[in-house]
């Protein structure tokens, strides 16, 4: 979409066999520019405004209809792809069996066993994913990701945990980060064996409800 | 704490993260504790953490390889879960889903892919000239994705992304095709059914629309595409298809007057 070379067409290009109603190969000049030029002109994003294409009715016409196929170009897979029924979920399991297989654990962080022979831990992913399954129970906050600073691997080490969160747009935010914060303190108390020094929240988007699948 | 990870073990199978846990030992307990108990132990917060049901399809437990074992695999159909969730997920952004997929969080990824996939595999398949392939290619290009999440610079740029690995791995796909067999000559008209709304205009269009870009001779369409939905530039075009500049550019000015032509009824 960015290129801006020069607008130089092919000069006859041999014609493709099979093409019902293919229009003239030469260049077609509405209002004495090419194809191209309003082309390049729409990529610009109609920026600097040239008053000789923005005069021309006809070129104004040929503009909205090079923006029409353009972006029908993008609607009509959209469209085709809301109407496939959804046999999805084969090449999807198949896909997350793959992505399983490689998900990586992260540093593992130890849990005492009164015996000596045991020894017991989780993983830094498996405490991260209890983080955000903690976010998700808070009425409209999702986590985003979450960072546990310190060396979680010796035990008793001081713990800086940041969550990053996304809240939904109307959600007292003071009031939900409170809430995540303590959600995740009572959390990593209950089934981890850090010292969490710290629990810092950020809020760094809002989503409006219905907006996530566009 | 030794009670708890005791009925950790007790219920593993049951209740884990989504993207699980390796564990030290074999006795210890895979992935995190449940929560059920500490919940009816009077921990509001937590009680809800288990499982999420969508469809009835339990998505909690993705990491787990007793998948088996977990009672609420069955299709939608048969067993739908006893107290559905909605997941919260469902609604994100895509920017929260690809923050979360590469903080290693399997659910958002799978959540993309059920977002995205569908696009993916119509333009894979309109690239290709075939459905048939359409599926392995995006399977690929999902895979490779989420092995390079952390690559994405504007995570709520994460379709045009994913687009472009499609691009690629479509583009991939055909050159190993090159080398063996040139399947571009026997583009199969895409196979459709008919909408039932036709009356509206704006589906008259994009039937429209669809039927012209089925219609372009398959290398027109796909400089066409890649352009205009994979925003390639000329010059990507021209190096990933092994093409003169000049008749990718040919190709394109073709593309574009045959379908200015054919959409001219809808000015």
């Amino acid at each position: 979409m960015s290129d801006h070379d020069d607008d130089a067409r092919v000069p006859d290009a041999p014609r493709v066999p099979g093409v019902p109603l293919q229009p003239a190969d030469q260049d077609e000049l509405v209002d004495g520019r090419t194809l191209d030029e309003l082309e390049d002109y729409l990529d610009r994003g109609r920026t600097p405004r040239d008053p000789g294409i923005e005069a021309s009715a006809e070129c104004r016409l040929t503009l909205r209809a090079l923006e029409r196929v353009r972006g029908l170009s993008l609607s009509v897979l959209e469209d085709e792809a809301s109407r496939l029924p959804s046999r999805d979920d084969t090449w999807i399991a198949g896909l997350i069996d793959s992505i399983k297989a490689e998900v990586v654990g992260g540093r593992d962080i130890p849990l005492r066993h009164p015996d000596p022979g045991v020894r017991l831990g989780v993983t830094e992913a498996a405490v991260r994913g209890l983080l955000r399954q903690v976010g998700d129970a808070v009425d409209g906050v999702v986590v985003r990701s979450s960072e546990l600073e310190g060396d979680v691997t010796e035990a008793g080490a001081p713990i800086e945990v940041t969550l990053t969160m996304t809240a939904r747009y109307g959600v007292p935010l003071r009031e939900a980060a409170g809430t995540l914060r303590a959600a995740a303190v009572s959390a990593l108390a209950l089934h981890t064996e850090l010292r969490i020094a710290a629990v810092h929240v950020v809020v760094d988007d809002v989503w409006l409800d219905g907006g996530g699948a566009s | 704490m030794k009670d708890l990870r005791h009925s950790w073990r007790d219920r593993r199978v049951e209740e884990v993260p989504q993207n699980g846990g390796r564990t030290l030992t074999s006795t210890a307990p895979r992935g995190c504790p449940p929560t059920r108990s500490a919940a009816s132990a009077g921990r509001p917060i937590l009680a809800r953490w288990h499982p999420r049901r969508r469809d009835g399809r339990d998505l909690g437990c993705r990491a787990e390889p007793e998948e088996d074992d977990i009672s609420g695999t069955a299709t939608p159909d048969e067993a739908p879960g006893p107290d559905p969730v909605v997941d919260p997920l469902s609604s994100a952004t895509d920017a929260t889903l690809a923050v979360r997929a590469r903080d290693g969080d399997v659910h958002a990824f799978e959540v993309v892919a059920r977002r995205h996939g569908p696009l993916m595999r119509v333009y894979a398949g309109r690239l290709l000239g075939s459905d048939l392939e359409s599926d392995d290619v995006v399977q690929d290009a999902f895979l490779t994705a989420w092995r390079r999440l952390s690559d994405l610079e504007d995570p709520s740029r994460l379709r045009p992304w994913l687009m472009r690995i499609v691009s690629n791995k479509s583009i991939d796909r055909l050159r190993v095709r090159r080398d063996h067999d040139d399947i571009d000559a026997h583009d199969a008209p895409a196979s459709r059914e008919a909408a039932p709304d036709r009356v509206v205009e704006s589906r008259l269009q994009l039937d429209a629309m669809w039927t012209a870009l089925d219609k372009l001779p398959l290398d027109q369409r796909r400089c066409w595409l890649l352009r205009e939905t994979g925003g390639w530039s000329y010059a990507e075009i021209a190096e990933a298809l092994q093409l003169p500049l000049s008749t990718v550019r040919g190709q394109i000015a073709r593309a574009r007057k045959f379908l200015l032509h054919e959409m001219e009824a809808w000015r």
